[in-house]
This record gives structure tokens, sequence and C-alpha cells, in this order.
């Protein structure tokens, strides 16, 4: 039992000074240059090397990395990408937590872990200039300055932009916070009558939407295998 | 091979030298005689397989065979040879495969998994078994022969490699024991000339081959790890950081970089080849000792285990068995990755990355994993074998179209087959009359084919469009039985999502008579399923026909039959582990031009489906009550009713892939039927039996 609570890894959202002494992951494997930005350090990744809260991962052209949470979600980046952990909390005996991630830039794919599998609200990634709602479990994309694709694996999504349209500003610079209940909730509420390019849900697999740099998001489309073979080369190991 | 002449003329030589201490003079050419005495059978069976005689493997020569399984005597010989196999494959395999293969080889396997060597290959592999450990004996006993003077034997090796085409310098480079024979000092001093020269590659040769001497020189270690991390093989570094914390255990313990190294993992390290790796940040999170019983199921213990240790090789394979065995089919294909991110060689890892992408349905990125190792020339032919399995496998899967055909032979025989009432007389304008019909048997057999493409349309919910052509033709024994046959074609959308299917279709058939048209129909239907539980469906149909009879010898006005019939229908169906069941309402009004032909019906029908293996067996019943909504005056002066009861018991077995895409599925059935009327005539009972075969083309 007393491995259980040391188990324990408490994240705050936008508390870096607390949150950096915590970890919430680790670096799987990887391969090429792959480095954390901590603060204002930039430290070259070892392997087993740990993820802070806040920590920011990034990979160099060529470059492949998986990272795994404790909770069994693992995100797997493709080279010049950019990652970031914003919110991990976790207790393993409920399997109950929270988890925030961020992927700004390049190719990613994440399979979401028992937090998902117990509260589905509770997994949210920022890709780009939206939001994934995950309700499980595996999604690829790739975060382009001029065109973000997602697509769904299996499971479900939903697919929110944090356009100016579509949310209100009051929450300031940051995605997400945590709601009265304690489960994780966007700082930026979607507005009562947003357009309908705002939000949309994929539930299918092998569908997906796309992104404009305005941050409209498409309707949900079949993407054929032309495509999902661009982001999987992306990611792909040879 | 050489002549006992020559033979004994080295022998002579070598004695000679020996004699004057001048071993390291005597030339490769004569390498035969170095053998001595208590070696030499295996020596001589080599031997035996002289190159000029052209064979081409000479290492499956069966008298060397022999001589090894000699030397396995007392042994559990299969034993000992699956276990050498397991050290040997090493030579050719890299580190992550000789793990995969040593994981399978210890672990139960399903039957449809792959790596299940046909016999062929399977005498193969212990043929390469037994040469190798002949290989091995023969260098052992070689340099045995030599008292550790390798120079000679070497030269001596390489030679019989040329001629035989055997493997044993390998071996030896293996078993690392050409290395051992230079001196601490000597690859000190070639290490330093290498470094001078900043020859990095080298220099990172010399210095393991150094610390394989000397695991304590520090100073040889740190300069590795540096030329390491200028090599951009951080993995390796890092096993060295954790070799060089354990050699120095940092007293400044904020300095610390491995702050937590579990005794398993110290361990580890002394494999050079163990590709562990641990964090070095002095953040890292405290371990403790964690045992399954913490845990609710093992996966979740392999999962923390893996979360502190992910680099560890054996580690991701047990849990990537783990979670096969429940299924966890996604975390298995994470896992993989990792152990390719870690290994990006393994081969087996990429097969059982493809394999379980295709169980994921992930055929596009299970395709190229597969294109990519087929293009490497190395890839073990029951490998490629196996990939080419898979792609053909996938092929078909993405493929958009499907086609179906099947053929069948029924052949049988039917009792009461001229239709005698049961009372065997016919009612006539109130007369009755004997209906002049024997109670017969007569033999009959019935041919039927089924073709069918069905094409997925590129719909987020699965939609498929399905084309069929059918007919299926009876012919009777008997004079006063008819040919019929009946040929139609149908065209049928069917969609499917989660636990709901909508079907709609368009049939067209015509029925003939002894060659000549008797009736057309035209039939759309649909029809909706819904799962109520996992275990329980109900569906619901409806359906309108249209039928023209034609004008038809001896039938008169068969014309006026023609009308429409609109049908609904109500049916549960359910599964009681592997008994299927089902009960269907079906209600039906129909009305033709002649009102003696229009009428109600109402049916209810059960069955029960029993599959093992590939055969099922079905066992049904339904009753039918059908009301004429006019009297046929020719006939009675009431409408008919008449309610007809059907059991039939039937079973069919597939015999897949019977031929090259063709299954065999035999069958028989057994129908009796009984029905009753308010009209003597239609009382009747019959019944037949018959034995059939289908041909399935896919």
């Amino acid at each position: 039992m007393r491995f259980i609570w040391l188990l324990m890894v408490v994240g705050l959202v936008n508390s870096q000074a607390v949150g950096a002494a915590y970890q919430s992951g680790v670096i799987a494997a990887f391969r090429g240059e792959v480095s954390v930005e901590r603060g204002s350090e930039i430290i070259p990744v070892k392997a087993a090397g740990p993820i802070f809260l806040n920590d920011t991962v990034v990979t160099g052209a060529g470059a492949r990395l998986q990272i795994l949470l404790r909770d069994q979600s693992t995100f797997s980046v493709g080279g010049g990408a950019r990652i970031t952990i914003d919110e991990f909390v976790y207790q393993p005996k409920e399997k109950t937590g929270r988890l925030a991630a961020s992927v700004s830039r390049g190719a990613f794919r994440f399979v979401s872990g028992k937090i998902a599998k117990t509260r589905p609200d509770n997994m949210k990634v920022k890709v780009g200039d939206v939001v994934v709602a995950v309700r499980g479990t595996e999604v690829i994309g790739s975060v382009q300055p001029d065109q973000s694709s997602i697509i769904l694996l299996s499971g479900a999504i939903d697919v929110m932009s944090l356009s100016p349209e579509c949310v209100s500003n009051s929450g300031g610079s940051s995605v997400f916070e945590i709601g009265p209940d304690g489960d994780l909730v966007m700082s930026a509420p979607p507005l009562a009558d947003a357009p309908i390019f705002c939000s949309q849900s994929v539930n299918s697999s092998g569908f997906g939407v796309s992104v404009s740099s305005a941050g409209e998001v498409s309707q949900p489309l079949r993407i054929d295998f032309d495509e999902i073979d661009v982001v999987l080369d992306q990611l792909a190991l040879e | 091979m050489p002549e006992p002449t020559v033979l004994k003329y080295c022998v002579a030589i070598k004695t000679l030298c020996v004699a004057l201490g001048l071993n390291g003079l005597l030339s490769a050419q004569s390498w035969a005689d170095y053998r001595p005495a208590n070696h030499g059978d295996i020596v001589d069976a080599i031997l035996a397989n002289d190159g000029s005689t052209g064979i081409e493997r000479p290492n499956s020569d069966p008298a060397l065979i022999e001589r090894v399984m000699a030397l396995n005597e007392g042994r559990n010989a299969f034993e000992a040879n699956i276990q050498s196999y397991r050290e040997l494959s090493t030579i050719d395999l890299g580190y992550t495969d000789k793990a995969i293969v040593q994981r399978l080889f210890q672990t139960p396997r399903r039957t449809d998994r792959l790596l299940k060597p046909d016999q062929g290959r399977q005498v193969v592999l212990v043929e390469q078994i037994l040469a190798n450990l002949a290989n091995r004996q023969l260098v052992d006993e070689i340099l045995a022969s030599n008292h550790g003077s390798l120079g000679p034997a070497l030269r001596g090796l390489k030679e019989l490699e040329a001629r035989y085409q055997i493997n044993l310098y390998g071996y030896l480079k293996f078993s690392q024991r050409v290395t051992k024979t230079l001196s601490h000092d000597v690859l000190r001093q070639k290490y330093m000339a290498h470094q001078n020269i900043a020859d990095f590659d080298t220099s990172i040769q010399l210095a393991k081959k150094i610390l394989n001497l000397e695991p304590s020189d520090t100073q040889i270690r740190k300069d590795l790890i540096s030329l390491l991390d200028k090599s951009e093989a951080s993995t390796l570094a890092n096993n060295h950081r954790m070799t060089l914390a354990l050699l120095e255990p940092v007293k400044d313990s904020d300095q610390a970089e491995f702050r937590v190294v579990q005794p398993e993992l110290q361990r580890k390290i002394v494999d050079e080849t163990n590709l562990l790796a641990i964090a070095d940040d002095k953040n890292q999170l405290q371990t403790a000792e964690i045992s399954v019983g913490d845990f609710e199921t093992r996966l979740d213990y392999l999962a923390e285990r893996i979360f502190q240790d992910p680099a560890n090789l054996n580690l991701n394979l047990e849990y990537f068995q783990q979670q096969i065995s429940e299924g966890e089919l996604e975390g298995a294909e994470i896992t993989l990755e990792r152990i390719l991110l870690i290994d990006p060689e393994s081969k087996f890892a990429k097969i059982l990355m493809a394999e379980t992408q295709i169980k994921l349905g992930k055929l596009s990125e299970a395709r190229n994993i597969l294109n990519r190792l087929l293009a490497s020339d190395d890839l073990v032919p029951d490998m490629r074998q196996q990939a080419l399995n898979y792609v053909a496998q996938i092929e078909e899967i993405v493929s958009p179209i499907t086609w179906r055909s099947s053929v069948g032979l029924t052949a049988g025989i039917s009792h009461n087959a001229l239709g005698r009432s049961d009372s065997g007389l016919v009612l006539f304008q109130d007369l009755t009359l004997d209906s002049g019909q024997a109670d017969v048997d007569v033999a009959f057999n019935e041919l039927n084919f089924d073709s069918s493409m069905a094409y997925r349309l590129p719909y987020e919910i699965p939609t498929t469009l399905t084309m069929r052509a059918f007919g299926q033709g009876r012919e009777n024994d008997h004079e006063d039985l008819s040919r019929t046959s009946t040929i139609g074609g149908s065209i049928s959308l069917r969609e499917a999502n989660n636990n709901r299917t909508l079907e709609s279709s368009l049939t067209l058939a015509q029925t003939r008579v002894s060659s000549q048209p008797y009736a057309n129909v035209a039939s759309l239907a649909a029809s909706l399923m819904t799962g109520l539980t996992e275990s329980l469906v109900v569906g619901g149909s409806l359906a309108y026909t249209e039928s023209w009879y034609q004008d038809f010898e001896n039938v008169i006005a068969n014309k006026e039959n023609s009308g429409e019939t609109l049908t609904a229908g109500l049916s549960l169906m359910g599964q009681i582990k592997q008994v299927g069941w089902s009960v269907t309402g079906k209600w039906s009004d129909s009305n033709a031009e002649n009102h003696a032909a229009s009428n109600d019906l109402a049916a209810l029908a059960m069955a029960l489906n029993y599959s093992f293996d590939n055969c099922r067996n079905t066992l049904s019943a339904d009753r039918t009550w059908t009301r004429a909504k006019a009297a046929n005056v020719f006939v009675s002066a009431n409408p008919k009713k008449t309610t007809q009861t059907n059991w039939s018991y039937g079973g069919a077995c597939t015999l897949e892939d019977f031929w090259t895409g063709v299954s065999v599925e035999p069958s028989f059935r057994f129908v009796w039927r009984d029905a009753a009327s308010n009209i003597l005539n239609y009382s009747k009972e019959s019944s037949e039996y018959s034995l059939g075969v289908k041909l399935r083309f896919q």
C-alpha cells in the first residue's frame, strides 16, 4: 500500500513552480535529437528520463519519441514536434485523474489510458488551435502553421475550436482549468451561438477533421489511406 | 578429402614443429594436422564433406549430424537442440529478435500465431542447430589442441570455412575469444593511438574491448560514454553511465546521477548488450519495491514496472504478451512501437507489429511495415512467407469489392411426393371421390447457384451495396411431377452501425415449370434489426410483392392468380453460448385477381442453431395459418383454411480451402410437413430427406 501512495502524482494547472517538482511522465523511448525545455533550460533527454508538468518536449528533424504517462496514456510524436504535458493528476487506486496536454507542432499520435477510460471528460489535448476531448482511445494528426489535421483511429472525439468566434475570452491565457467538481474544463467556455465550424464530433474510425489557420473545424470526412499514410509516415519508425 | 599421405605428412610436420617449439610457423594449409586424436570424429565428419563434391550445404551432412547426436547422448536431445538454437540464434539475430525467439519458445502459443514452422522448416532448423553445434565443437576442440595459441588455429579455421562454406570464425568472434588474447596494455596503446587521431569509431570498439577485459577501468568507461554521446548512441551511453555509477558511488547524494538502482537492474548491467537504461534526472521519483499484489491486475503491475524501466526489453515483451492475452491490442501496438524505438532492426518485432495492426484494422500501417520488411534481403524464408501471407490478407480486406459464389447439388427422396391427401379422397361438388393418387416415394435432385458481389461504399456508416444472382432447379424422378426452376436477381443496400442494421432490397425472379414461364415476381423489402442487449436482437421487416402469373398449359386461368402481397414480420433472435435461437412472427395479406387465390396468412417460426468448429446444426419448426378470402367453387363451397406445420433438421460442415479458394460444404436435411385443412384434399402429410454438397468460391 505504501507504494500506491508513492505513485500518486499531483499537478496543478498554471502553478509551474509547484508543478515542476512532480513527474508526470517518462521518456519511454526515442530516436534522434530530442530535448526538454524546462523553464529557461534546454536539456537533452535520456531514455527513461522524467517529464515534469509544463516541460515542453521538442524533437529534431527525423526524430521519434514516445512519452508514457503513469495512467498508461501514451503520446508518440515525429520529427519537428513540440508537446507539453499541462496537467496530470492520477490516483492509481481509483484510476481517476486529469490529463491535459498540448501539441503545438508536428505529427502526433496519442492513445488514452486509465483516466480517459474512467472519466472521459478529464482527458483533453490541445492540438494547434483546437481542443480535442477524448472519449477514447486513439488519435493521430499533424499540426502545421497553415492547416492541422486530426484523425480518429478508434473511439470517439469532440473537437472544439479556440477561435475568438467560438469561445469566450474569459479564460485568459490558459486553456484548461479545474472545475468546481474537480473535473478538467476549458477555461474559455464555448459560446452558445457559436458557428457550426467551432465544434465537431468524430465517431467513426478513419474519419477526421481538418482545422484551418483561422481555427475553422471541417465536418468529419473519411480520410483516405494516402492522407493517413502521410501522417503515419511522420511517425513511422523507419 | 585430403590424401592420407598428405595427412601423415602434416602430422609429421606438426610433431616436428611442436618438438622445436615452432607451432606458430605451421602453415595454414596444413590445418588438418592440428587435429589431436581425441577429437578426430568431428573433424573427420567435416572432412567427409569435401568441397570438391559440390555439396551445397555441408552442414546437413547425415554423418555430421549423427556425430553431434552422439555428443548429445544422455541428454534430452530435443531440449538440447532447442537450447542450442536459442543460444545460436544470437549469432544471426539481433538482441531483440533473440529475446523474442526465446520468449516465444518458452510460452505456450496459440496455433494461429506466427512462427509456427512447418515440418520441412523444422527439419532445416534442427539441421542448423546440429551443424552449428558441430562447428562450435570443432572450434573448441581445435583451439584446445593449440593450447591457447590462436594464430595458426585461426588460419586453419578460415581455410576450413572457405572450403566447406561453414561459419567457424563467427562463433569465435561472438564468444569474444579472439579479442581476449590481446592484452589490456596492448589494447590501451591502440586505443590511445586512435584517440589521438580522433578515430571515434575505432576508439569506441577498442574501449569496449578494454572494458571487456577490465570492467573496472573507470577512465576508459568515462571516455567511452563521451564517445557514445558524440555518436548519438545515448542508450548505450546510459548503460555505461549506470555501470560507472555503480563502480564509483558518488558520496554527495545531491550530485548523484543515479540515486536509485534496483538490485534487478544491477544484475542487468553486467550484460553489455542489454539495452537497459535508467533515468538520471536528479528529480527522479523515488521508486520502491513493487509486487503483483499491490495491483488489481498483472497488466497494471507490468505497466508500472514499464513506467519505471521503459527500455527494459524483456519487461516490454512480457507486457506485450500480457496485453495480447487480455485483448489490449492498442496498448500492445504501443509497446511494440517502444520496442522498435529501442531496437529498430528487430524483424520479429516488425512482424508482430504487422500482426497486431491487422487485428486492429490498421491495414495501411501493417502493409507499410510488411512492404519494408519484404524489401530487405536478409529476411529468413519463413518470416518472408509470413509477411507475404499477411500482405495477401490485407489486400483481401482492403478491397472494397467482395465476390462470393456457390454451387450446390442436393439429392434425396420425397415421401408422398404426389401430395395424396390423408383420406385419399377428393371433395368435388359435395361428392367424395377417390383421388387416384398413390402415396409414392420419389427421388429428386436439386441444383442451385448463388453469386454475389458486395461493394463497400465510402460512407461513415458502414454501407454495403450487394448485387446477387441466384437460381434453383428441381427435378423429380416421376412422370407426373414437373421440373421446376427459379432464377432471379436482387440488389440490396445494407447499412450496419454499431448494433443497428438497416437493409432494403429489390428482388426480381421468374419461376419456370417444365422450362415454361409460370410466374414472375418482384419484391421490395426493408428490414431493421437492432440489439436490445449484447445477446438479444429484435428485427422487423416489411415487404411488398407483386406477382404476374403466366398463361400455362393445363392450368385454367393461371393468370388470374396474379396479385399483390403485403408482408410484415417481427423476429427476436438471441444467443446462449453456442446455441442461437430465433422466434419469428409473420403476417401477410394477399390479393389476387381470383379471390379464391387471395388469402390472409399468419405464421410463427422457431429455430435453434448449434455451431461447433466449422459445423452447424439447425432444428426449426414453423406453423402457418392460411385463410382464403373466397371459396374455390370447383372444390368446395367454403373458403379454404389450412394449418401447415413444418419440422426441419439439417446440418452442414465447412471444409475451408479444400482446394485453393474453394470450400466444400457437405450437408444433410430432413423435412416433415403436415397440413390440416377444412377441405379433405388439402390435408396431407409429406416428408423428404436429402444429402447435399456445396462448393463455395471466394
